[in-house]
C-alpha cells in the first residue's frame, strides 16, 4: 500500500470555538465545586461526567481526522488514535460507485461543500451498513478530482 | 418570483436533537425541583449561589449541544417559476431551474411519505433535500419544469 496524499478534515471556526468552551467550562465548574461547603455524591457524580468530558472534548481540538488517499483506498484516520485498529476506516475504490461534491447550507443560507461518497448497493444512511459516507476535507474540489484520477488506475 | 408551492423538512428531523437530551434536561429539572420544593434550600441565596451557577453551566452545555442542531436542521424548500428557495432559519439561497441537470427520488418511506432528492447541477455538484412529502415534491418539480430528466 502507497500512500498517495493525506488530506486533513475542515475545521470551522465556530466548532473550534465550541470545543475551547466545551474545555473552558468544566473547568470553571471544578472551580466553583471546589468552593462548595455541601457538595455530595450527586455533585460529585456529576462533577465526574464534566471531567470525562474534558478529554473528550479535547481530541478534536488538538488532532484532527485525516483522509488518506492510497493506492487501494480512501483511509478515514480519526482522532482517537488508541483505538486506531477499530476507528480508522476504509473505503477501496473497488466498492466506490460514484464520489460527488455535495452542497449544503448552513443556518445563514450560505453554502459550504463536502464530499459524499457512494458505495454500491441501495441508497442507506445506516450506521453499520450504510452506503452513503460524508467526508469533509479541506479542499474538496481537489479531493473528488484526486480520488477520481486514482480510481482510474 | 411567482410562488407555486411549499415543503419542509420531516417535524421528527427539527425536533430529534432535543429529544436525544429530553431525558438529561428532565434531570436537572427535578434537581432543581428536589433542591427549592423537597428540601426547601434557596438556591439564589448567597451561600447556595456556587450551585446555582453550576446548574446553569450544566443546562447551558447541554443546550450548546443540541441547539446549534437544532437551528442547522431547520430547512424549508418552496418552488417559485425560477428555482427552488432553500429557506434555512436565518438566510435563503436559491438554485436555479437553470442549473439543474437531473432530479431524482434516492430514498422513500411509504410509511411517512419523507425521502431524499437528489439534485444535481450541470456543474455536476449535487444537492440533497431531505423533504416531508417527497413524491408531491418530485411533481411539483416536474410540473414547474416540464423537460427535467428523473
Amino acid at each position: 500500500m502507497t500512500i498517495k496524499k493525506i488530506y486533513k478534515k475542515q475545521k470551522s471556526k465556530l466548532a473550534k470555538f465550541l470545543a475551547f468552551i466545551l474545555i473552558i467550562i468544566p473547568l470553571a465548574v471544578l472551580f466553583l465545586i471546589s468552593k462548595t461547603p455541601w457538595a455530595n455524591l450527586f455533585i460529585l457524580a456529576i462533577t465526574g461526567l464534566v471531567l470525562l468530558l474534558i478529554p473528550i472534548a479535547g481530541i478534536p481540538l488538538f488532532f484532527f481526522e485525516r483522509y488518506v488517499i492510497t493506492n487501494e483506498g480512501i483511509f478515514i484516520e480519526y482522532p482517537y488514535s488508541i483505538y486506531k485498529h477499530f476507528i480508522s476506516q476504509k473505503i477501496r475504490f473497488s466498492d466506490i460507485e460514484k464520489i460527488y461534491l455535495l452542497e449544503k447550507w448552513n443556518c445563514f443560507g450560505k453554502r459550504y461543500r463536502l464530499v459524499m461518497v457512494k458505495k454500491r448497493g441501495p441508497w442507506t444512511y445506516e450506521v453499520k451498513e450504510g452506503n452513503i459516507i460524508f467526508l469533509n476535507p479541506e479542499n474538496p474540489e481537489a479531493f473528488v478530482d484526486d480520488v477520481k484520477q486514482y480510481m482510474l488506475y | 418570483m411567482l410562488e407555486s408551492k411549499r415543503f419542509s423538512i420531516p417535524l421528527l428531523m427539527i425536533f430529534a436533537p432535543l429529544l436525544l437530551v429530553a431525558p438529561i434536561l428532565a434531570l436537572i429539572g427535578y434537581l432543581i425541583y428536589e433542591t427549592i420544593v423537597i428540601r426547601g434550600i434557596n438556591l439564589f441565596s448567597s451561600e447556595n449561589l456556587p450551585a446555582a451557577i453550576l446548574l446553569t453551566i450544566i443546562l447551558i452545555l447541554v443546550l450548546s449541544i443540541s441547539l446549534p442542531a437544532l437551528i442547522d436542521n431547520y430547512e424549508s424548500y418552496i418552488i417559485t417559476d425560477k428555482g427552488i428557495i432553500v429557506k434555512k432559519l436565518f438566510g435563503t439561497d436559491i438554485i436555479y431551474f437553470s442549473d439543474i441537470k437531473r432530479v431524482s427520488l434516492v430514498t422513500y418511506d411509504e410509511k411517512y411519505k419523507y425521502g431524499d432528492v437528489l439534485i444535481e447541477r450541470k456543474d455536476n455538484v449535487i444537492h440533497i433535500l431531505f423533504v416531508s412529502k417527497a413524491k408531491d415534491f418530485l411533481e411539483a418539480l416536474k410540473s414547474t419544469i416540464p423537460n427535467l430528466l428523473t
